[in-house]
This record gives structure tokens, sequence and C-alpha cells, in this order.
């Protein structure tokens, strides 16, 4: 990682202090900036503390009422072991795609420089437009994505519309916009290989497999882990796949704790319900960067 | 024998890749081109007379009824890239300046500093604009330009102080520290020295985050109203219910995705440059 | 690092200080009669505020079709500028509810209901009428306030206070027309399969399992809206479940919807829509049951609104215009009910064209304006006058398959007919979980466990 440099100048000269001054104007913008950020966060996570709704005129401190609440309600509690289900489709599904397609597309070949050109394309869509085409494609009985299944023989899908398949479908867009960030990542760890891995088809006799399996996965272990940190935090707060696709799913399969949140907040004017649901799940997005982040840094470490 | 094999395996893979990739955005480019009765043919139509149609009647409207929307809908499309321009500059002149103080003062903490931007990124954004969503109507921000363009610097400044402050590393510091000897303040040293140096990773990093700020919906579907309204809420607005008007969707589709679609043919190479020193290194 | 969780720590202070301050939401109303003081003394004149322009948001209805004509009119008339927007249901409702929570005022005037007006008054958002009603300065003479039928203006009323006080206080909006339910039936598909118009649900079932015998192809029995949506648990099988003795609310104020006469009717309910209706009928809303009636497809749509029949009685909108019928809302075992759905048009308390606002209110819910309305096919009438004008009732005469059948089962079911939830801001959320339930329970079959698991998230919804 980046390690600042120190610059080789006597400590307290003119010319030093006026850098430092000049580099704490540079930053000031910026540190408002945080602290503004920081500010309203906190201020929400405050409101979580209090019953306001729009028709509460003197919101009350009401404590953990609203959590309590929370964890006995059962949407929300759907909505959680949607999300959770969510990321774990999610990695199932991503991580070996991720890793299949840049094995498919490291070297240079003119086939594979225009292959990991294209790939780029889904990521750059706004979510929203690759969420309608899908929707679009997905429709039952009059989408084309059915139509082209039952004419190779596979059968059609309720897709969207059930909840049963529903959330699987979701990732299914999902994947299709975002494994593209995931390949790019690892195919930077691949061209990080060293030299000899990367031209050897095998190593020592054994097969590619094993080579890969044992040397290569090893070293870019903290490429997938660093994809995995990306994948589970975007997953984790998915919305803009979710709401215009779906509105939370047929019958809530669909309705992870962002898409809550932002229900409670503007559809039931509950803002401090919200800031509750937003915060337990900015808990758990926390939670899970942190672990994940431990893990890389011991994939690093293991890699040195 | 073994190398025909894998020959054709890889030709396999690699055309179901593209196919994975590239269909959605043919079929709706395709539907974007179809008149209606061909639109909502079953069996769906590959083959058809193409229109320019929806086009017209997304950008100018068929008649006086649809013109008023066509309007409405340009303004959309203007206001986002007033919004995301405009988020974009900001972030630049903030972020910039930030990135070199940070990456050349040892300012303890100042990894700290860049971690919290990037915490930025991982956090649920309700968190931030619910809250700023009862403060932007009292201090009169609701739906203006200064006001979105503040709330989508969540988005674009971590982009731009990671993606500068990585180019930054690589800069040698032997030019920076050549000039100071010859009396340049750091602000000249950054805007005369450094930054031609890094320019493309400026570039980078402003393509990254115009591109993500245009296509981010969160933050103009609850802060926005009717004058400022991006182009990515006014399409959710026309979805509505039972999406009768397929070809109209499909070209508005089209032209939000546009800006995205360029930057994927022509300035590839800043956003894969971008993505990998942001998160990689 | 000691630094850096000391700023966190003076951040938090001063957010939590700042929260206090900055909660939004609520808008400070003035409740002393708003309306009163404009032009007072003054007589009334339409030109009154010529040149302004007001913004008016419509619920897609067959009501605006028979509005749209008559706007340049009222433009002319008045020289104030309109412009409407018109928004499916699910839609025009988020959007309304965004811009007057943001208090942005963009929509001066909107289409709504008592049970939308729940939620938006409590939270300041509507602008009371009463004011503006008894000022002679802005309200034409001849508006007649008491033609209004009392039972359908009063339940524009409401004290503000959470399940009670319905029918009392501010006027928060002015009807345009009220719906209730019956049973519509296609003559000709019953005679043919030999089945007679069933008058209680138990007959329905019956006469479904009939009629699909009977009927092939794309044809099915019965038609009624599905959807997860309050309006099913408020309006259609809301009032299956009322003739079953279940509201929302029980007389002991507890919540009702998991009791024994509320499962055997959800489960006799479902029981009928799987028996007759098409796959995918879970989802269909209002707008699908219309389409589905006057595409001709299907032998009866079950307790679906009775303002439909204009658009069932008109020919170039519908195919079963010379063979449909009206029948009363089925009996259950506690006898026959029937909810009540009332739009109304409403001001927004931000709206800053408040005076042009009211003319264009009190213009549309003058008895000409609405009697216009009315004969285009804007049902039912909410004012008491409306009845004897001599061209509505000829109309309304030839509706049915006998002459009079629309008039008499309307009059009948005005009798019954009544708004049987309580009024509360979050009623639309009650309602939505209650009819989320059922729809789960249409999936799943486990009516008690889902109608119970809806019963205790109402109770915390409410309470």
């Amino acid at each position: 990682m980046l390690i600042a440099r120190q610059v080789d100048s006597p400590r307290h000269s003119t010319s030093h202090r006026r850098q430092k001054r000049s580099f704490v104007f540079m930053l000031l913008p910026a540190l408002l900036l945080i602290v503004g950020i920081m500010f309203f966060f906190l201020q929400g996570i405050a409101r979580s503390f209090t019953n306001e709704k729009s028709y509460i005129r003197n919101p009350t401190f009401v404590g953990f009422d609203n959590y309590v609440a929370l964890f006995s309600d059962s949407t929300f509690l759907v909505g959680l072991g949607a999300t959770m289900l969510y990321v774990l489709l999610v990695l199932m599904l991503q991580i070996p795609l991720a890793l299949s397609i840049a094995l498919l597309l490291d070297k240079t070949s003119f086939m594979r420089r225009i292959g990991r050109n294209l790939i780029v394309l889904p990521l750059l869509i706004p979510p929203i437009v690759a969420g309608l085409m899908w929707k679009t494609m997905m429709q039952p009985s009059a989408g084309v994505l059915n139509f082209i299944l039952s004419s190779i023989g596979l059968p059609g899908g309720s897709w969207l519309t059930d909840p049963a398949t529903s959330l699987l479908s979701v990732v299914l867009i999902d994947t299709w916009a975002f494994t593209s960030f995931s390949t790019l990542i690892i195919l930077a760890g691949l061209q990080s290989l060293p030299k000899s891995l990367r031209e050897a088809a095998t190593v020592d006799g054994a097969g590619w497999w094993q080579t890969f399996r044992h040397i290569s996965l090893p070293l870019l272990m903290p490429y997938v882990v660093l994809v995995a940190l990306f994948r589970v935090a975007d997953s984790l707060k998915q919305f803009d796949l979710i709401w215009p696709v779906t509105r939370g799913g047929p019958l809530n399969s669909t309705r992870l704790l962002h898409v809550q949140g932002y229900e409670e907040a503007f559809r039931f004017s509950s803002p401090a319900m919200a800031m509750a649901i937003i915060f337990v799940l900015w808990i758990i997005i926390y939670l899970a960067s942190f672990l994940l982040l431990r893990l890389w840094r011991r994939t690093v470490n293991a890699v040195d | 024998m073994r190398n025909i094999l894998g020959k054709v395996a890889f030709f396999t893979a690699f055309t179901a890749l593209m196919i994975f990739i590239l269909s959605p955005i043919v079929w709706i480019l395709l539907m974007s081109f179809k008149d209606y009765a061909d639109v909502i043919a079953y069996p769906p139509k590959f083959l058809f007379t193409p229109t320019l149609d929806n086009y017209r009647d997304v950008l100018v409207g068929a008649g006086s009824d649809t013109a008023g929307e066509a309007a409405q809908f340009r303004q959309y499309l203007l206001n986002s890239v007033i919004v995301s321009g405009g988020a974009v500059l900001l972030s630049l002149i903030v972020g910039v300046p930030a990135a070199f103080a940070l990456s050349r003062q040892r300012i303890r903490g100042s990894d700290h500093l860049a971690f919290t931007f990037l915490s930025f990124r991982f956090a649920p954004e309700l968190a931030i604009i619910i809250p700023l969503y009862a403060f932007f109507q009292q201090v009169k921000l609701y739906d203006s330009y200064i006001g979105l363009i503040l709330a989508h610097q969540l988005i674009t400044i971590p982009l731009v102080v990671w993606i500068v402050r990585t180019f930054l590393a690589d800069v040698p510091l032997e030019i920076e520290e050549a000039a100071q000897l010859d009396g340049c303040g750091s602000w000249r040293v950054l805007w005369l020295i450094v930054a031609p140096v890094i320019k493309p990773g400026i570039a980078s990093a402003a393509i990254l985050a115009f591109i993500f700020s245009w296509n981010n919906l969160l933050m103009g579907l609850v802060l926005s109203g009717v004058s400022t309204r991006p182009v990515t809420v006014g399409i959710m607005e026309a979805i509505g219910f039972d999406q009768i008007r397929w070809g109209w969707m499909a070209a508005a589709a089209m032209i939000a995705a546009v800006p995205g679609m360029i930057i994927a043919v022509y300035l590839q190479r800043y956003i894969v440059s971008g993505l990998k020193a942001g998160i990689v290194k | 690092m000691k630094t850096r969780h000391t700023l966190v720590a003076a951040i938090a202070a001063f957010a939590l200080l700042g929260s206090a301050c900055t909660t939004g939401g609520a808008v400070e109303q003035n409740l002393d009669n708003p309306g009163t003081d404009l032009r007072s003394e003054e007589t009334y004149d339409p030109r009154a505020f010529e040149g302004e322009s007001i913004n008016i948001l419509l619920i897609e209805h067959p009501f605006v079709d028979t509005l749209r004509p008559l706007i340049p009119g009222f433009e002319q008339e008045t020289g104030i500028t309109v412009n409407l927007e018109v928004l499916n249901e699910q839609q025009g409702f988020d959007k309304l509810q965004a811009d007057l929570s943001a208090g942005s005022g963009n929509f001066d005037v909107f289409m709504t209901s008592p049970l939308q007006n729940w939620q938006y008054s409590a939270a300041g958002w509507v602008e009371p009428l009463d004011g503006y009603v008894g000022n002679d300065g802005i309200t034409m003479p001849g508006y007649d306030f008491d033609d209004f039928a009392p039972g359908i203006l009063n339940s524009g009323r409401w004290t503000l206070e959470p399940l009670t006080g319905l029918g009392e206080g501010p006027l928060w909006g002015l009807p345009i027309n009220f719906e209730s339910y019956n049973l519509t039936y296609r003559p000709s598909m019953f005679e043919a399969a030999g089945v007679e118009v069933p008058t209680t649900y138990e007959e329905v079932l019956v006469a479904t399992e009939l009629l699909a015998g009977s009927l092939s192809g794309n044809n099915y029995p019965v038609v009624t809206r599905f959807d997860k949506y309050w309006d099913l648990t408020y309006l259609t099988f809301g009032s299956m479940a009322g003739a079953y003795g279940v509201t929302l609310l029980d007389e002991d104020g507890e919540v009702g919807i998991a009791s024994a006469a509320a499962v055997e009717a959800t489960e006799l309910f479902i029981d009928i829509i799987k028996a007759g209706s098409p796959d995918g009928s879970s989802a269909f809303t209002w707008y699908e049951s219309l389409q589905g009636m006057t595409s001709g497809r299907f032998a009866m749509a079950l307790n679906e609104a009775d303002l439909f029949a204009p658009t069932y009685e008109n020919v170039s909108e519908s195919v079963i215009a010379d063979d449909v019928g009206y029948a009363m809302i089925p009996e259950g075992p506690e006898g026959r009910s029937a909810g009540a759905w009332i739009w109304q048009m409403s001001m927004s308390s931000s709206s800053e064209n408040k005076g042009a606002a009211w003319t264009f209110l009190q213009w549309l819910t003058s008895p000409d304006v609405l009697m216009e309305t009315h004969l285009a096919g804007n049902m039912n009438p909410v004012r008491l006058s409306a009845w004897e004008n001599e061209e509505l009732s000829a109309l309304v005469e030839t509706w049915g398959a006998e002459p009079g059948q629309y008039r008499k089962v309307l009059a009948e079911t005005a009798k019954i007919a009544e708004i049987s939830v309580p009024p509360h801001p979050e009623l639309t959320r009650a309602l939505n979980r209650w009819a989320e339930a059922i729809q789960q329970s249409y999936f799943d079959g486990n009516v008690k466990e889902n109608l119970e698991s809806a019963a205790a998230d109402i109770e915390s919804i409410l309470r």
C-alpha cells in the first residue's frame, strides 16, 4: 500500500512551514466535506432513536424501541434474510465466473483484447437501464428470453414474477452488470503473477490445473478477497437493480434492506424507522468489510 | 490435437461470453428501432424495418401532447450533464490538492483519512441521503443543482482522491524537490509540475467519477424535484405500471446509456487504469 | 488516532444537537380556517385569479377522461392556466407523496380519497376547505354546498385523532364521485351454462365451478382484483370480509383479520380465484379487472366497482355493452356488506396559488360541471340533486340486463355501503400488510399463519 514519503528539508524552516500551511489549505475543503458527511450520518443515526414520522408533530426520544420493533417485524426479517441470501448467491456465482473470464481473457491476442474492451460495457451502463433491459427480456409470456430458451428446447421460467425465482433473477442481472468489475481486478492480479507462471503451461510436469490450484490461486487470493470485499458491500446495499425492476419483488422476496429503508422513509414517511433499518444495514456492511479486510491482509502477508 | 481442442474450447467460451455480455444491449438497441407493432409481436422479431420514431418521440415529441414530454426529457439530460459535470469539477478542485497533500505530507493519520474517503463508497447511500433530504428542505437546497452537486460528492470525491493518490505515488519526488529548491510554493508545484505529469490519472478519475455520478439513481430520486431531475430518474418515471411504450422506453434507455457507451468504446483505457489504480494498488 | 476519536465525538455531539432542529416532514399548519380572508367583502368573480397557473395531479381513472374536455372552458372563463399530470395509481400516489412531503408545493390540487388523506392531513400537507367553502367572495353563488350527500361529503372530514373522529372535523377534500361494489355478470354466459346468478359467496363458488366447465379457451368464470394492495382488503375482499363479520378492527378495537370467520372468508375467496381465474390473476389490479370484463373474457366480475358500468355500457370501449347485468354484492353469513370508495379533490397546504386552486375546486364540484362529467361517464353522483336530472336518469335507466337494473342495485347498495376501516395515517400500510397475507396464502396455502403474522404486524403499525 501507499507509504507517505518523507520530505528532505530541515524541520522548521520557513519554506517548510509555508509548505505545511499550503498542504493544510489543500486538505481543508476535503476535510470539511468529510466532517459534513459524518455529521449528517450521525444525525441520521440519532434520529433513529426517536419516533419521528410525518404525522408526529413533536418527535420524542424512544431509545431502542424502533430496533426492537424491527426485529419483531416479519417484513424486516424476511428482508434481512433476502439480503443475506442475495450476497451469498452473488459470491457463489460471480467469483468463480470472474476467475474463469479473467483466465479466458488473459494473455495478449486480438480476440482477447476485444473481449477485455467489451466486458466493460455493462459496468458503465446505468444500473437502472440494465435492470429495465433484463426486466423486458425476462417477461414470462412475451419476453425474448423465454422465447429463445423454448426454441432450443429448454423450459422458460417465471423469472421476476414468481417469489421463488425473483431473487435469483435479480442476481442474474447483477452478475451481468458487475462481473466485469471483478474480472478486471482479477486480470490485474493475473498480470502481477511472476512471468514464469504465466508462460509455463505446466510446472515440473504437473498438469495446468494443479499448477493453478496450488501456486497461482494462492498468489491471486488477495485479489479474490478484494473482489469479495467490493461485491459483498455493493450487494448488501443494492438498490438500483431492485427498485425499478421489482419494487421489492413479489411478496417481499427481493425487499433488501436498502430498499426497505427507502420505502420506510419515502412511502411511509417514517424517517426514524428508515434510519434504524439503514443503521442495521450499515453495521452489517461494516462488520463484513472489517472481516474481509482482515482476511485480505492475511492473504497479502501469505503471498509475501 | 490438444491444441485444436484448446482453441475450440476457447472459441466457444469466448463466444458464449460475448453473447452473454452483448445480447441485452443489442436486444434493447433493436427494440429502440422497432415500431409498435414490431415491438409487441410475438414470437419476437429479429428482422424488421427499423424506424427512428422512438428516438424522435423521446427527444422531440410527435405532436403537441408529447412535445412537452420530450422537452422534459431533454431537460433531464441537461440536468444530468450539469449535476454530474459540476460534481466532477468540484471533486477535482477539492480532491486533487487533497490527494497531493495526503501523499506528500506525512501527516499523522493521512492514511486514515484516505481510508475514510474509501469507506464512503461502502456506506449505504440512504444513510446520508435521508438526513440530507430533511436538511435540504430547511435550507432551500431541495431540487437545486448546488444541492445535488454537493450530495454527489459522496460518490465522486472518494474516486478522485483514491485514484489520483495512486498516480501521485508513481511520480518521482526529485522533480518536485528541484522546483521547491527553486523557490516554488506547494501550490505552484502542484499546478505547474505535478499535475501535467499525472494528467492521465486525473483524466481517469474524472471519467470514472462522471460515469458513476451520471449512472446514479438514489440521489436524484430523493433530492431532486421537477427542475433538477436527472435522466436516470426520468426513465424510472416513465416505466410506470405495465410498460405500454416499449419502444419509447428502449430509446430513452439507450440515450441514458450513451455516456457510458461512448466512454467504454473510446476512453476505455482510462477506465481500466483508473479502476486498477483506485482499487488494486 | 486519539484526535480522530475526539473529532468523531465532537461531530456526534453536534449531530445530536442538530437532530433536534432538522426533523423533516411534519409541516406546521395554521388550522384556523384558511381561506376566509381571501377576497372577503367582495363578490364572486371567476376572473379574480386571472393569469395564475395551477398544477393538478390526477390518478388514471375514467373520471379523468370526462374532465379533460371541460378544462379549456374553465381556462377561458377564469383566465387560469391548468396543467394536468395524469399517472397510474401506484406511481401517482408515490409521486404525490414525494411532492407533498418535500413541501415544494409543486401540485396545487390533487386527486385523492379519504384513505390517502388520513396520511396527508395528519402530516399537515392538506389545506382544510371549510373556510373556502364558506367564503362567498371566492365561491360561486349556486354552489349549493348542502346538496352533497351528507355521508359522502363527511367522509372527507376527520379530526386528526387516530382511530376515531371520522366524519367530523375539518373538511380535507371535496368528493367528485363515489363507488361501491356489486356483482357484474354476463347473462348470456350464465344462460349457456344453465347457472343462476349467485346471491351468496358460497353460491359464487358453485357457480364458478359450473361455469368453468362450460367456458373454454381464454374465457374464465371470475375476474376480480387481487393485487397485494390496500384496495383488496379495503374494498373488494374487504366487502366480502364484512359479510362474514370481519373488519380490520373489531368492536373491541382488536385487530380482527385472523379470526375464524376471517380465515373462512379468506379460504373461500382463494378457492373462488383458483377455480375461476387465470394464472397471473394474483397481480390483477382494478385496471386488469376492468379490461378483462370489457374484453368479454369473463362471466362475472366479483365485488368490482359499480362505477365501471359506464365503460361496460359504452359500445366503443367494451364488447359486452348489450350483454351485461348487475346484481347485488353477494351475501355472507352476517348479511351483506359493501365498502365505499370516494374519489376527492384536495388542495395542497404548500400551494402558492390557493385562490386559483380553490376556484378550480369549486368549479369542478359545482352542480353543473359535475353533471357534465356524470353524463360523460363519471359515476356515481355525489350530489343529491343529480338524480333529478332527466338526461342522467334516462341514460342510467338503460344499464343492465333489464331497464333500471343498475339504478336499483345502486340504490340498495348505497344503503349498506360504508367505510368500515378506522381513520389512521398509516392505514394504507396496515391494509397492504393484510393484502400481502392473503396473497401469500394464495401461494403457500397457510391462511391462518399468514393472517396471524399480518395481524401482529398491523398491531404494531396502528398503535
